[in-house]
């Protein structure tokens, strides 16, 4: 991969905080234009890798290099290329919208102030009432369009669905999706909310006490794991099934339902054929994923 | 285990509260040598408890409102009526043990001693409810410590505590009878149905959660709009439009414009409030005028600043709102809001300075116990420590940033020992309250103040 579509990359990247190891040995590549699905438990090192992303920790050893810059030393040209909204949606609360929105937006000269009217608008925030005031929900909303409003090429959520009700969550996803439709932008998503996160992101980076154990393209993803219905065609089903790779098994006398990885349809199907069953071969959900991919 | 044993152990399992027993324990022997170095009848002298009963009355209904403000807290089983018990359970306790400093009151039968000796214990009682009384009432009873301060004075002033003890001593009847009425009318108020459904999920803030920053930062959302009506159509637009222009006028994406940027969102508030601010000067200049050319107004005038600078000293460090701002540049925005606070700081102080010469002329000579206050000119030189303090108490602030409450108690010391050895050595040290002097060590303490933010600046996390 040449550099110029790498955008952050990082290499062996610890970071301990007193006691607990929050990073450990993280390898991670970032290629401009991915969408891509940070998941993880609470506490495996989600948010804390993003803020390296960004500058906000510095690794206590490895590297992490963002739009080719150490992260550490990020300046203002390469900050502004990059939009951040996190977990607690920690704004300036004795402002107004409007005047937190006008305050903002002076620090970036690409300022898209159409955008700007656009998303107040659809996201219906009261520009005159104080940030302090606001609702949980309309202050990450409110998060949303300050870090997307300058258009960056590196777009960092973490978390940013958390408070949002169900509606505002849709919206937030319409929304990502027509900011994907620029090929040039990066958006980097945690979230714990898979459902979610399984509609926009082409590719999945699971996090596992401080360790990525799975970096992949969600497709691959997809074509690692599956699950299999088996139907008997003759008699009860054999015990044990002859299948390789089974994660998961939960069966009765006719009917059977695996989770296997790494086993293509034909040889999946070829192993039915031995048993005498109808194999119904299905993708995982990325909840499912994850689920066995952390166990 | 019951559940007031699990209750009653939170009193020793909660660290938080041992700072307030280590100062409780500083009022508890200031009254008892009060009373007992020369005992007296009829002085007041005796009654240094009963009083304090009511800030532990309020301690023992913080500690059960920090619960019953926890939604848990609602479908606790048996919890309801744990309240009522916990509360009059540390009452009789403490105000028992309190109420055995009145064997030590001189001239009284002992018959009449043993009776006095209940009327304490129930006039101790009626203050201690009173103080849980109020916690319970009030959304913010932290507020009411000053307003504490003040009745004490007053009350001083008044000789009440004279005729607070000349009741108990006099009418211990009529005292325990007060004292028995006041608990039962507080068990049947701690105990009523709905105290448990109209505390649940309050918003509110408890002694141990003062320095709970996350809960502090949380409870201006919970408290609906309220706090933030009051300030108006703040920022004024002059004061938004002087900044914001200037962060226009500065170079795009340049260390300038985010050191505005970070000079607006720390002082717009106080500039627009400048009509306050000046009117706070008027009042500085006649407190500290009074106070005179004791060195304790080094102390009042510093404190302001420290709790300024404390607000002040992180904003633009830790801002967790990302802007096109990196570790250079807060840096630089850090020490431009400082400078800008000292540079408002010493305006602020030559403005007290100046208007203190012709209130000089025109306040007159107090008298208040006994004591004669004359007004001072407010020489500038007692201003030279805040030059001082300012980057010291800033300093230990970013230092620790993630522990506030020894942040506090460093400062607090550190106050204290400056004072106290500005006390005893106020002869030696004259010499040294000079410009150079003062110059020399502000410099230092603001070299000190540089190292630090450089070095948080570009060594630390700077997650909020």
């Amino acid at each position: 991969m040449s550099d110029e579509t790498i955008m952050v990359r990082i290499r062996g990247l610890s970071k301990r905080f007193g006691r607990i190891q929050a990073l450990d040995g993280v390898d991670l590549d970032i290629e401009r234009g991915r969408i891509i699905g940070l998941l993880g438990a609470n506490g495996a090192g989600k948010s804390t890798l993003l803020r390296h992303v960004i500058g906000l920790y510095l690794p206590d050893s490895g590297s992490c290099t963002t739009l080719g810059c150490d992260a550490g030393r990020l300046a203002p040209a390469e900050l502004a290329r990059i939009g951040y909204v996190h977990q607690e949606g920690e704004l300036i609360d004795w402002m107004t919208a409007a005047q937190l929105i006008r305050y903002v937006s002076v620090y970036y000269p690409n300022w898209n102030k159409e955008l700007e009217q656009r998303l107040v608008g659809e996201y219906e925030i009261s520009l005159k009432a104080r940030v302090g005031s606001l609702s949980p929900g309309q202050r990450q909303r409110l998060a949303i369009l300050i870090a997307i409003c300058f258009e960056p090429e590196l777009l960092i959520l973490d978390e940013p669905a958390a408070a949002l009700d169900p509606l505002a969550r849709a919206q937030f996803l319409d929304l990502l999706l027509q900011l994907i439709q620029d090929q040039k932008r990066t958006i980097v998503i945690s979230s714990h909310i898979l459902s979610d996160v399984e509609k926009v992101i082409d590719h999945a980076v699971i996090m596992k006490a401080g360790k990525i154990i799975a970096d992949a393209s969600f497709d691959a993803l997809r074509e690692k794991y599956s699950r299999v219905r088996l139907t008997s065609l003759a008699g009860p089903l054999p015990e044990p099934l002859d299948f390789a790779n089974v994660l998961e098994c939960r069966r009765n006398q006719s009917e059977a339902t695996l989770t296997v990885h790494d086993l293509p349809p034909e040889l999946i199907e070829a192993a039915a054929a031995r048993i005498h069953c109808q194999a119904d071969v299905q993708p995982l959900p990325l909840e499912d994923i994850y689920r066995v991919a952390v166990r | 285990m019951s559940v007031l044993t699990v209750n009653l152990k939170q009193l020793y399992q909660r660290r938080g509260l041992w700072l307030g027993y280590l100062m409780f324990a500083v009022f508890v022997w200031v009254s008892l040598i009060v009373a007992l170095d020369e005992p007296r009848a009829g002085t007041g002298t005796f009654i240094g408890l009963i009083l304090l009963a009511f800030l532990v009355g309020m301690a023992a209904a913080v500690v059960q409102m920090e619960i019953l403000t926890k939604p848990m807290a609602f479908c606790l089983p048996q919890h309801r009526r744990t309240v009522g018990r916990f509360i009059l359970t540390v009452g009789v306790v403490a105000n028992a043990a309190g109420a055995t400093l009145f064997l030590f009151y001189p001239g009284l039968p002992f018959v009449w001693q043993l009776l006095v000796l209940g009327s304490a214990f129930a006039a101790g009682l009626v203050f201690y409810l009173a103080g849980a009384w109020w916690v319970f009432l009030v959304r913010e009873p932290m507020a009411l410590v000053g307003f504490l301060i003040a009745i004490f004075f007053f009350g001083r002033q008044l000789g009440l505590h004279v005729r607070l003890e000349r009741i108990v001593v006099l009418h211990p009847l009529a005292g325990m009878t007060v004292g028995v009425l006041t608990a039962l009318a507080m068990w049947l108020y701690l105990t009523r149905a709905d105290l448990a459904r109209r505390n649940c999920l309050r918003p509110w803030i408890g002694f141990a959660e003062v320095f709970d920053r996350d809960k502090l930062r949380r409870s201006p959302q919970a408290r609906s709009a309220a706090p933030w009506t009051r300030l108006k159509d703040h920022p004024r637009p002059w004061v938004q439009k002087l900044f914001l222009g200037g962060m226009t006028k500065c170079r795009p994406l340049s260390a300038a414009r985010c050191a505005c940027g970070a000079v607006y969102s720390s002082f717009a508030l106080v500039l627009s409030q400048w009509t306050n601010v000046l009117f706070l000067v008027v009042v500085m200049t006649v407190f500290l005028g009074y106070l005179g050319r004791h060195l304790m107004v080094i102390l009042f005038a510093s404190l302001p600043i420290v709790a300024g600078a404390m607000g002040l000293s992180h904003g633009a460090l830790y801002s967790s709102l990302l802007t096109a701002g990196g570790r250079r540049e807060r840096f630089c925005a850090t020490l431009t809001v400082a400078a800008t606070g000292a540079v408002l700081v010493t305006v602020f102080m030559a403005l007290v300075a100046a208007l203190s010469v012709p209130l000089s002329h025109l306040l007159p000579e107090l008298h208040i116990y006994g004591q004669r206050l004359t007004y001072h000119v407010i020489n500038a030189r007692v201003f030279y420590g805040s030059w001082v303090v300012l980057p010291i108490a800033a300093t230990i602030h970013l230092v620790f940033y993630r522990r506030p409450l020894l942040s506090m108690i460093l400062l607090m010391a550190l106050m204290y020992a400056v004072v106290l050895t500005a006390e005893l050595l106020s002869h030696d040290l004259r010499p040294l309250a000079n410009a150079p002097a003062a110059g020399t060590l502000a410099t230092f303490c603001w070299l000190t103040f540089i190292l630090v933010v450089s070095r948080i600046a570009n060594r630390r996390p700077l997650v909020k």
